[in-house]
């Protein structure tokens, strides 16, 4: 009975393939886990680049679910020891020379984090793309052999700042290429590419994030993994004000 | 100056008085001579006033010619008609018509302003005229200080100052009581005399016609006598 | 002749004369008040609101005002300043350094626009002590910030908190550091209350690693009512440099656009009083050419030019102006004077631009007088136009017919 079971499963799921070759829920849902974990840390290294000055920040970050986040600075010297830490929808910084915790209120949310092109609620995001978008998949002008095309609307109750995001992913194993990020009224605002697929602590990722926001010339920003771990032990300690205010 | 003054050919002036046409000269040749002292009566609304007008160049003619002095006043454009009034005639109307706000030199000399003669010429000759009209030392005055006969004399003299060629009188004499009116033509009439200057009354006042040395009488609009005394 | 003439008409009808000419007067004398409280107001108006925090004249690099980026900046703005210590007529020059940032106090955040200014040259320009409401100014010592009194309110603070401040530098570092509240300002706007932190300037310049950078030099002057004057003066002198200059104007239009708005109304009302003055002359001057057509006629028969009688009533109509104007000049200059020294207090203080006011002040100048003569002249040798050419066109023959 069982051994049937399976079997009419792999026939639904043959026909279901033959039907469609790829399957835009499996293709958002890779993207949805591909950088999260029960739990992760991360050594990285953010290049901030503007007409005005260029600049490289590295990084640690500590993840749990999807709703609690800790990032402190190792470099450069002056913000050394500056930490972010983000439980659900709230955000707050340490700073070490007043040694002072900030509350990042509500209307910086969209405001840069530390300079870069990372808004704080890019930080904060904590639903899933699946959760948050109708998605399709759609052929582009232009497309690239190998590479499958999805369109995200945001539902109707989402609030988003996105009118559009349209994402590409390699064909044979789902990993995004890029992203396009569009406006209510359909300008392309923010363009983030993915490169040098590496194996990390035991997955297959894109280590390398670049983005470019489309309204200002010569700025971008690039994030790139140097190591990771997911799934690990981390004691619950991290993610608590007292770890955040606590001097390195 | 030439010997005939005033020369006109079968004028004639229509009105239009509310739409209606009435035809106050009706055809009109006259000559007057240089020098002449004459009179052109006629009662109310036969044409005198209106043909006095027409020859002073004041109104233009329906149909007919006029020439005042040998120039045909036809030709004449606005601008050139005003001079000429200003040079060659004088006027003397019934009602004075003296500027009310001008003394009494300053009216007399008004023409002779406009002519551009200089102050000093102006100012003897004006002294000169009022010891003529026997109004000696009424430079100052106002006209509405003066009497009619006063105010008259004072026309008379405006309209001889500047030494016309010739001197067009409309009712002189309406206003002023006989003996007044009788002086008066009798000082004109010297004036006459003295200086040959032209003078032509349109009048019915029987005191002027009496003075006159040649009566015109008009009637209808056309001239229905002409008596040389 | 033609002087004396228009004179000895006009004192003909003395009566109608005398009150023609006050009309002209009245009307002259309401239209050189209007004009003088208009100026005044407007420019005590615009002094208020320009000496507030805008400067009467504003110096910016080239560009600034159309795009005011935080990289766009005026360096050695103190050679500039010692150019403005040269002019006589400046009352004060304020150097500023703008920027955003993150404050908390305690438990509560806010994003801010932070101004730094020189305490010295602030005061010296807009009185910046003088908007202190609680607290006090700057000291000598470090790290001290002024609130303005609604982001006072919004973070729940109190005089000698502490404020942590952090901004993105201008070499794109974060930085932060630790501030003492030490007053609270009003500076008469209330966006400006509501967003703004006042520090030091060599502070805010060492925070945001832009040492001897500023993005703006405010300007007061003496006298606003020869704003341009200067303008046009200290333009000449700072030709060449890179920098622009602009009136208060520029750097705030829609309050400019305001002030013409309302000027735009007083404009209307001494229309109507010109209309008065025109229908009184028209009417003096018809009365007296309908009268005088006899008069013209035998003018005209005695062999005057029609150019010459329309010359007349013009000249008649010119000369009763110019008496009004001298009355009316004397009389509203008696009223305007005071006015412009003391001011008077309206009923009930009225709000522009966030600014109360409460006193209406007149102002005497060139314009006060000018320009009602201008107004009174060109009206009533208009309206004398129409009455002239009826007098010049006076038909001798009609005029004297009936006798």
């Amino acid at each position: 009975m069982r051994f049937f079971l399976i079997i009419l499963t792999m026939i639904f799921f043959v026909a279901f393939v033959g039907a469609q070759t790829h399957s835009a829920e499996d293709i958002i849902a890779k993207q949805d886990e591909l950088y999260r974990a029960t739990s992760s840390y991360a050594v990285m290294e953010m290049k901030i680049v503007t007409p005005h000055w260029e600049r490289t920040l590295e990084l640690e970050a500590w993840s749990e679910g999807l709703d609690k986040t800790f990032i402190l600075i190792n470099s450069p010297p002056r913000e050394r020891g500056t930490a972010t830490l983000r439980i659900d929808n709230e955000m707050w910084n340490y700073l070490p020379k007043t040694d002072k915790v900030m509350k990042i209120p509500p209307s910086m949310m969209m405001g840069s984090w530390m300079g870069s092109d990372f808004t704080n609620d890019d930080l904060v995001k904590q639903t899933t793309l699946q959760e948050d978008y109708d998605y399709r998949i759609v052929e582009l002008d232009g497309g690239v052999e190998g590479e499958v095309y999805l369109e995200l609307v945001p539902k109707e109750d989402t609030p988003s700042v996105w009118g559009k995001i349209v994402i590409a992913v390699r064909e044979e194993d789902y990993l995004p290429v890029w992203q396009k990020f569009y406006d209510e009224r359909g300008k392309l605002m923010r363009v983030m590419n993915f490169r040098e697929i590496k194996t990390i602590g035991g997955r297959v990722l894109p280590t390398v994030m670049e983005l470019i926001p489309q309204t200002d010339d010569g700025q971008y920003t690039i994030v790139r993994y140097i190591e990771g771990e997911f799934d690990i032990d981390l004691p619950s300690e991290i993610f608590t004000l007292r770890n955040l205010q606590r001097r390195r | 100056m030439s010997e005939k003054i005033i020369v006109t050919e079968d004028v004639k002036k229509t009105y239009d008085e509310n739409g209606v046409p009435v035809e106050a000269v009706r055809g009109v040749d006259l000559t007057i001579k240089s020098g002449e002292f004459s009179a052109l009566v006629g009662p109310s609304g036969s044409g005198k006033t209106t043909f006095l007008n027409l020859i002073s160049g004041l109104d233009t003619p329906t149909a007919g010619k006029i020439w005042l002095d040998g120039k045909p006043l036809s030709e004449m454009s606005g601008r050139e008609l005003s001079d000429f009034r200003r040079d060659n005639i004088g006027f003397i109307f019934q009602a004075y018509n003296l500027i009310p706000v001008l003394t009494v030199e300053e009216n007399i000399e008004y023409i002779m302003l406009l002519q551009g003669v200089p102050k000093e010429e102006r100012q003897s000759r004006v002294a000169e005229i009022l010891e003529e009209v026997g109004l000696g030392g009424f430079e100052d005055r106002l006209p509405p200080k003066l009497s009619g006969g006063q105010q008259q004399r004072v026309a008379v003299a405006r309209a001889m100052v500047a030494k016309p060629s010739i001197i067009l009188a409309d009712e002189p004499t309406a206003n002023l009581d006989s003996k007044t009116s009788g002086a008066l033509l009798d000082m004109m009439h010297e004036l006459n005399r003295k200086t040959g200057m032209t003078f032509l009354f349109s009048t019915h006042d029987q005191i002027v016609i009496d003075r006159a040395e040649r009566v015109i009488t008009m009637r209808d609009g056309v001239i229905a006598r002409d008596e040389v005394r | 002749m033609l002087i004396k003439l228009a004179f000895r008409n006009i004192l003909r009808q003395k009566r109608r004369s005398i009150l023609t000419i006050a009309t002209i007067s009245a009307g002259f004398a309401f239209g050189s008040i209007s004009i003088g409280i208009q100026t005044g107001s407007f420019n005590q108006m615009i002094d208020t609101f320009t000496r507030a925090y805008l400067g009467h004249i504003q110096i910016h690099n080239e560009g600034y005002l159309e795009e005011p980026t935080l990289y766009n900046v005026i360096r050695g703005y103190e050679i500039i300043g010692d150019e403005l210590d040269g002019f006589d007529f400046i009352e004060g020059w304020a150097p500023r350094l703008y920027f955003a940032g993150l404050v908390s106090v305690d438990e509560k955040s806010d994003a801010v626009s932070i101004v730094g200014i020189d305490p010295k040259l602030e005061n010296q320009t807009t009185h910046f002590d003088g908007k202190i409401v609680e607290g006090t100014t700057f000291s000598s010592a470090p790290n001290e910030v002024i609130l303005g009194k609604g982001l006072m309110d919004a973070l729940d603070a109190k005089i000698g908190d502490e404020l942590v401040l952090v901004v993105q530098s201008a070499d794109g570092s974060m930085g932060n550091d630790l501030y003492r509240i030490v007053g609270k300002v009003d500076v008469g706007n209330e966006a400006s209350n509501r967003m703004s932190v006042y520090m030091q300037l060599d502070e805010a310049q060492e925070i945001m690693v832009m040492n001897g950078q500023i993005h703006e030099i405010a300007i007061i002057i003496g006298k606003i009512s020869r704003l341009n004057r200067y303008y046009e003066i200290i333009s000449a002198k700072l030709q060449g440099t890179g920098i622009s200059l602009v009136t208060w104007r520029a750097v705030n239009p829609n309050f400019a656009e305001m002030v013409d708005t309302k000027k735009g109304a007083f404009f209307i009302i001494q229309f109507v009083i010109m209309l008065i003055v025109a229908v009184g002359v028209l009417n003096t001057v018809l009365m007296s050419v309908l009268e005088r057509t006899r008069e013209f006629g035998v003018l005209k028969a005695l062999g005057t030019r029609p150019p010459v009688i329309f010359r007349l009533i013009i000249v008649e109509s010119a000369i009763m102006s110019v008496f009004g104007m001298i009355f009316g000049s004397i009389f509203g200059t008696a009223i305007n004077l005071p006015m412009a020294h003391w001011g008077i207090k309206t009923p009930h203080s009225y709000d522009i631009g966030g600014i109360l006011f409460d006193t209406m002040k007149s102002e005497v100048t060139v314009q006060t007088l000018t320009m009602p003569a201008i107004i009174v002249l060109f009206t009533a040798l208009f309206v004398s136009i129409f009455p002239a050419i009826r007098a010049a066109r006076t038909v001798p023959a009609k005029s004297l017919r009936f006798h």
